[in-house]
């Protein structure tokens, strides 16, 4: 199954682009993120932390940072924002600048990016018509095709070579969403025959995926793991239960499947136990570790992951699918004098950044998995960390700084981010911002960071250049709503709040921005030409 | 009856059958409007069919010629070089012989016309500063104008005369797609610089879009299609409005920077247009058409309230476009590249704009004066170089008593003088834009005011009366030159021989003028002549 | 106007015919005188019967009124009239000094006056005319109550020009004058007044009527305000206003009175 944590399949996209939505208006309160994973929910009991040392019987839990599918897309050369209210979509040309408009369903809201396609293709949810349109753009010709899709999707995942594509709904993005409201319908579009089956799966799905290299994908949800069979009229064939007790409570399970589809982890907050699951054959197996795990990570391959315990500072390195039948053959590495609780494996999955964000941790510890056994190195930063982005050849990082309340000492700041060498022992750049950062982007050379903040009107984006680490900032007009990078043209651009619509385009290697406001407007530029 | 009584009889009665005079007699004056070229003044008469030119001859002698003009004048104007006046005329609304006037466009130049006869009348005039083009078009009906010229007209058929071609190839009729709106305003841009090379363009501003047209190319095969920015969204029905445009040529060494910033009645939002080369290899949906070599990007600006004024400007941080928003006593700096805006706070409700930094020169950045009528009191000079901690240097105000309503320009040698003319009765000032200083002048009553072309003096009169000053714009010392006989118009024109004349039109009865010496007024030396419209009939 | 006309082309048509009579008679061949009857009144005393004259006897003094109609064929005179038409009053005053047996030389004085007004282009115009001119006319008398005549008459012509132009406060007037000459052919023929070629002066009426050509020379009718010198700022220039000229065909008929 090619399944990985959607934040990974994201970063493996190029462009890739993250929002960091955190105190902004659309995420949910308290800070809970919009997750690709499963989140902690309102039931779960873990509580606050205290740094270092022994663990609070309640830990308080990492907070965990994802993308937000509803942002603009990138294809090749080709930015693509919707347009709810007028129906239509607008694609814009990174290189040119010239924007095109098509037309969509009823409220086009939700993009896809189409892999594997030789166009540029991109999928978008329209909620209002209760559809999908597909839009393929060539130099001669824009082309569309209509899937019927169940009602209440609002997130798209694509099989590896294109052909397939599920829209379903993460009751995440629908905080208010009542009860029975169940999110069991998921929509197989086959992009190729042009036909889409519904199917239903258990409670409130958090995470869906594609087994590599198979006509399968699967489900994750409160009832477990729903595999789906894709080879001819999609159905699903069984639901893989992922507990010895079915009503363990679903809110505070954390589930990755590995990219060929045949092994779940499963985490659950406050518990020392992950759970091994074979999803072909259901054999379950446990994993006891030291102590309550707050974090787990799979790498790309699926051949590993990496589970954190604050509690004791411990990371244990799992063999995937190994575990399965040794569930007590692992390395474990203490990190000592650090409070780590999270993990974030680089791309390759060579290196891992361990970090904490439910403290005020100002450090970062480097896991370097080559070595048997692997090492870490620990690196002081001068704010406390919020989120960390690593650059796909895991050569660097982009570390997010919470916002900083003043003290008698000190004044407070807004927000920072910080560049990290990861793959040289240099000390990391930090860099103040106006305001709290908002959304990151990064390559293997440059990131873009957007910050926002409502209450000030302060809005800008940074562009991070790395070796050099130089950054320069650039203000913006209006609120950032997303940023991403599009490799064809060798240009990021930010997403902005604006009525008419605006983009802002900064040129990777000279740094001159450009801004386009107004897509409808410049999509209805007549001047004769062929579209 | 003998033969020659018979003979008698016939002669007489072919006597009685013959006699009438030419209808031209008959013809009543109408309205008097006159207009002042550089040196002469054109009464269109057009009751009968002419132009009267007054020219001014050495002591204070009147030169008095007519020109043929077409029947049924449309629409008369001026260019503003003053060398030329462009007439419109309906020609006879039924040609039942061949020999019936067709419509026709006039021009007037040194004393002799030049007629272009056009396929159907238009009422809309629009002169090219530059003295090349004309563009003839449907006018937009208000209520002082006149009705449609005929009975079907399509408004957005644009008839463009080339005053520098051969008469058959001078006239190029060119109707632009259109969304429904109806052209407001034709306008042409300098030579601008773009991807194709140095163009010109005729802007085309409709009720609720923007069309640009080649000028360079507009008689070129195959045809090149105009540009239609439609300004209209797509979610509503309400148009946006252009009210006017700005244009800019950007780097000298750049030919994809060239800018129009176009003004919106009925909206915060200011439009940008940059034009950029096509995409290669693009094609016309007509294959009887090939591309522009230029496109336009679009780009909107939010300026927090309708603007009442905007202009490109330099500052140290580059190119902007400022916007003035008299309903938020703002000035706002657009960077057109991020669309990033400044706003700087101004102290009166100012609604106008006018460049000066050729005048006064800018440190890093341009001077512009800032007037307008909608509550604000005086102007205030605007220097845009960058100052620490600002994006602009001052904000410098001069009080005067009443709101300005129109400031008038003064031709070199004296650049550096505006002429400011309030909303309320009875002053006007003159404005030094180098030393700042505002002098007043008052009047007994309201005013009209002309400034000569030569820079040296400014007439001031009573519409409908005597009064009559000079004032000379050296030392802005006033000479009362009161005549003695209502004044409607004044006219400042070379004379024929050298030096200058002062020619006082007096519109009542079949026209009237005085004549007086415009260096050295002197009514004891001036001239009257009366009854002109009764001369050479 | 064609009633006005009709009197002159019956008069015309009557001395013609009258002429063609008087032409187309024979001759009397000569007889033998013949005995009449006299009667007492018919005794012609001799002795107050004055000596035969060769010639009838020629009224010498006429005066005659009449009307002028006059062609005017100046574009000049367009500004003071919708038409091409000048009417006059006609008067004359002749003696014939040279009286050759039927033929009569007279001359004299006439002065011919008449009015125009009209608008120009809403303006309006008055034109006064008046002729002065010293005839010189030959007549030729068919019969003593019938002759047909010949005129030459030079003279001088006056206009008063009057242009009132609401851009002046005064009207705008003119007053230039001209040479003219007037060459023209007549009949008359007695009315009253009868009588023989001996009978003794005395009254007798005349209608006459003649057509000719008048030629005048062309005057600037420019007209100014002429104001008082005091009045005036600067100068008043004249309106420039087309060259006038009333010579053209003309008819005059008219009643005359001779003894």
């Amino acid at each position: 199954m090619s399944i990985m944590k959607p934040r990974s399949l994201l970063e493996s996209v190029a462009p890739a682009f993250f929002t960091f939505a955190c105190g902004c208006s659309n995420i949910s309160a308290e800070g809970t993120l919009a997750a690709g994973r499963a989140a902690p929910s309102a039931n779960d009991e873990s509580g606050p932390e205290t740094a270092g040392g022994a663990a609070p019987a309640e830990a308080t839990p990492e907070r965990e940072v994802e993308s937000d599918y509803g942002a603009p897309v990138a294809t090749g050369n080709f930015v693509w924002i919707t347009n709810p209210k007028s129906g239509q979509v607008a694609f814009v040309d990174a290189t040119t600048l010239r924007v095109k408009t098509v037309e969509a369903g009823n409220g086009p809201t939700f993009l896809g990016r189409v892999p594997g396609q030789g166009v540029d293709t991109t999928l978008v949810l329209n909620v209002l018509s209760n559809d999908a349109t597909l839009l393929r753009v060539s130099k001669a010709e824009i082309t569309t095709t209509t899937f019927k899709v169940a009602p209440l999707a609002n997130s798209l995942v694509f099989s590896a070579d294109g052909h397939f594509a599920i829209a379903w709904g993460d009751s995440r993005k629908v905080p208010k969403a009542p009860k029975p409201d169940g999110f069991q319908d998921l929509t197989v579009m086959n992009l190729v025959t042009g036909t889409s089956t519904v199917l239903a799966v258990g409670y409130r799905p958090v995470a869906v995926g594609f087994a590599a290299g198979q006509a399968r994908a699967f489900a994750i949800s409160q009832d477990g793991i729903a595999i789906l069979d894709l080879t001819s009229d999609p159905q699903v064939i069984k639901n893989v239960a992922v507990s010895d007790t079915p009503n363990d409570d679903p809110g505070s399970r954390d589930v990755s499947v590995t990219p060929n589809g045949n092994v779940a982890l499963i985490r659950r907050d406050g518990s020392s136990t992950i759970t091994a699951v074979a999803l072909d054959t259901g054999l379950r197996s446990s994993i006891v570790l030291p102590g309550p795990v707050t974090d787990l990570d799979l790498n790309e391959a699926g051949d590993q992951a990496v589970a954190v315990v604050r509690a004791t500072s411990q990371v244990a390195v799992l063999p995937i699918p190994a575990i399965l039948i040794a569930p007590t053959t692992f390395a474990t590495v203490t990190v000592s004098g650090e409070t780590i609780g999270s993990v974030s494996l680089a791309p390759g999955g060579q290196r891992g950044l361990l970090y904490t964000n439910a403290s005020d941790v100002q450090r970062v510890s480097i896991l370097d998995l080559l070595p048997a056994p692997p090492t870490v190195r620990a690196v002081r930063l001068y704010s406390p960390v919020l989120a960390v982005f690593s650059a796909p050849d895991a050569r660097h990082a982009v570390i997010l700084h919470e916002k900083t309340a003043g003290t008698a000492g000190e004044p407070g700041s807004p927000g920072a981010f910080s560049i990290l060498p990861v793959a040289k022992a240099l000390p990391p750049k930090i860099v103040a911002t106006f305001a709290p950062p908002f959304a990151v982007a990064v390559t293997n050379d440059r990131a873009i960071v957007a910050e926002r903040d409502d209450k000030t009107n302060v809005f800008g984006a940074y562009l991070a250049r790395m070796p050099q680490l130089m950054v320069e900032r650039y203000p913006l007009a209006s609120p950032p709503l997303a940023v991403g990078i599009v490799d064809g043209a060798k240009r990021a651009f930010i997403a902005q709040q604006h009525p008419e619509g605006r983009l802002t385009f900064i040129d990777l290697e000279t740094g001159l921005a450009r801004t386009l406001t107004g897509f409808e407007l410049s999509s209805r530029v007549v001047d004769g030409s062929k579209p | 009856m003998t033969r020659g009584a018979f003979v008698a009889v016939c002669v007489f009665s072919s006597l009685v059958a013959c006699g009438a005079r030419p209808s031209i007699y008959d013809a009543s004056i109408g309205q008097v409007r006159a207009y002042g070229l550089s040196e002469s003044v054109v009464v269109v008469d057009d009751n009968a069919h002419r132009a009267v030119v007054l020219s001014a001859l050495t002591d204070q002698g009147l030169g008095r010629s007519a020109l043929p003009l077409g029947k049924g004048v449309l629409k008369a104007e001026a260019s503003a070089d003053g060398q030329r006046l462009f007439v419109l005329s309906r020609g006879d609304t039924t040609r039942k012989r061949e020999s019936d006037e067709k419509p026709s466009l006039t021009v007037i130049e040194n004393g002799a016309a030049r007629i272009f006869p056009l396929e159907s009348p238009h009422s809309g005039l629009s002169i090219d500063p530059l003295g090349r083009w004309v563009a003839i078009f449907a006018a937009p009906v208000v209520t002082s104008a006149p009705v449609q010229a005929s009975f079907v007209e399509n408004p957005n058929e644009i008839v463009l005369v080339d005053l520098t071609a051969p008469g058959e190839t001078a006239v190029t009729p060119r109707t632009l797609r259109s969304f429904g709106g109806l052209p407001q305003r034709v306008s042409f841009t300098p030579q601008l610089l773009l991807p194709g090379g140095p163009r010109r363009l005729m802007v085309v501003e409709t009720d609720q879009d923007v069309a640009l047209l080649d000028l360079d190319n507009v008689r070129a095969t195959p045809r090149r299609p105009e540009i239609t920015v439609r300004l209209a969204g797509g979610t509503s029905a309400i148009p946006n409005r252009p009210g006017g445009f700005v244009v800019d040529d950007g780097d000298p060494t750049r030919n994809d920077d060239a800018r129009l910033g176009i003004r919106l009645e009925n909206s915060p939002n200011v439009v940008s247009l940059t034009l950029v080369a096509s995409a290669l290899g693009a094609t016309t949906e007509d294959p009887s058409q090939v591309p522009n070599d230029f496109r336009a990007d679009v780009n909107l600006a939010d300026v927090g309230g309708i603007p009442g004024d905007i202009v490109f400007v330099r500052t140290n941080a580059g190119l902007r476009l400022a916007a003035v928003v008299p309903s938020m006593k703002r000035a706002v700096l657009v960077d057109l590249d991020t669309s990033v805006t400044t706003t700087v706070d101004l102290p009166e409700a100012y609604a106008k704009f006018a460049l000066i930094t050729n005048v006064v020169g800018g440190s890093g950045g341009d001077t512009a004066l800032l007037y307008g009528s909608g509550g604000a009191r005086g102007v205030a000079f605007w220097s845009l170089g960058r100052a620490a901690g600002q994006p602009y240097r001052s904000v410098e105000v001069i009080s005067l008593a009443t709101p300005v309503a129109s400031v008038l320009d003064v031709p070199p040698p004296r650049p550096e003088l505006k002429i400011l003319q309030g909303t309320t009765a009875n002053s006007f000032y003159g404005l030094n834009l180098v030393t700042r200083t505002a002098s007043p002048l008052t009047t007994l009553a309201a005013a009209s005011l002309v400034v000569s072309r030569d820079g040296e003096r400014l007439w001031a009169f009573e519409r409908g009366r005597t009064s009559l000053a000079q004032v000379s714009l050296s030392d802005l010392h006033p000479l009362p030159v009161p005549l003695d006989r209502p004044i409607d118009a004044v006219f400042d024109v070379a004379r024929i021989g050298g030096g200058r004349s002062l020619i006082a039109l007096d519109a009542r009865g079949a026209v009237g003028a005085t004549v007086l010496d415009a260096g050295a007024p002197d009514t004891a030396a001036s001239r009257s002549y009366y009854g002109l419209l009764l001369e050479d009939l | 106007m064609s009633a006005f006309l009709s009197s002159f082309v019956a008069p015309i048509v009557l001395a013609s015919s009258s002429l063609a009579d008087a032409t187309s008679e024979p001759a009397r061949p000569a007889t033998e005188p013949q005995i009449v009857e006299q009667r007492e009144s018919d005794v012609i005393d001799s002795e107050r019967m004055p000596a035969l004259t060769l010639a009838p006897r020629f009224d010498s003094l006429r005066v005659g009124a009449g009307v002028r109609l006059n062609r005017v064929d100046s574009a000049g005179f367009d500004a003071f009239a919708d038409n091409d038409w000048l009417a006059q009053l006609s008067l004359d005053a002749t003696y014939a000094f040279y009286t050759p047996g039927r033929l009569a030389v007279a001359s004299g004085i006439a002065w011919d006056f008449g009015e125009r007004s009209s608008n120009a282009r809403g303006q309006s115009t008055r034109l006064a005319v008046h002729r002065l001119s010293i005839p010189i006319e030959a007549r030729w008398y068919f019969a003593p109550w019938l002759h047909v005549s010949g005129k030459v008459a030079p003279g001088a012509v006056a206009y008063k020009v009057r242009v009132d132009d609401a851009s002046s406060t005064q009207p705008l007037t003119r007053a230039p004058w001209g040479l003219a000459v007037d060459i023209s052919v007549g009949a008359g023929v007695r009315l009253l007044g009868g009588g023989k070629d001996y009978d003794p002066r005395r009254g007798r009426i005349w209608l006459t009527t003649e057509l000719g050509y008048g030629a005048t020379s062309s005057a600037d009718p420019s007209p100014a305000p002429n104001r008082d010198a005091s009045d005036v700022l600067g100068s008043d220039e004249p309106t420039q206003l087309r060259r006038l000229s009333v010579g053209g065909a003309f008819l005059r008929t008219g009643l005359a009175l001779s003894f």
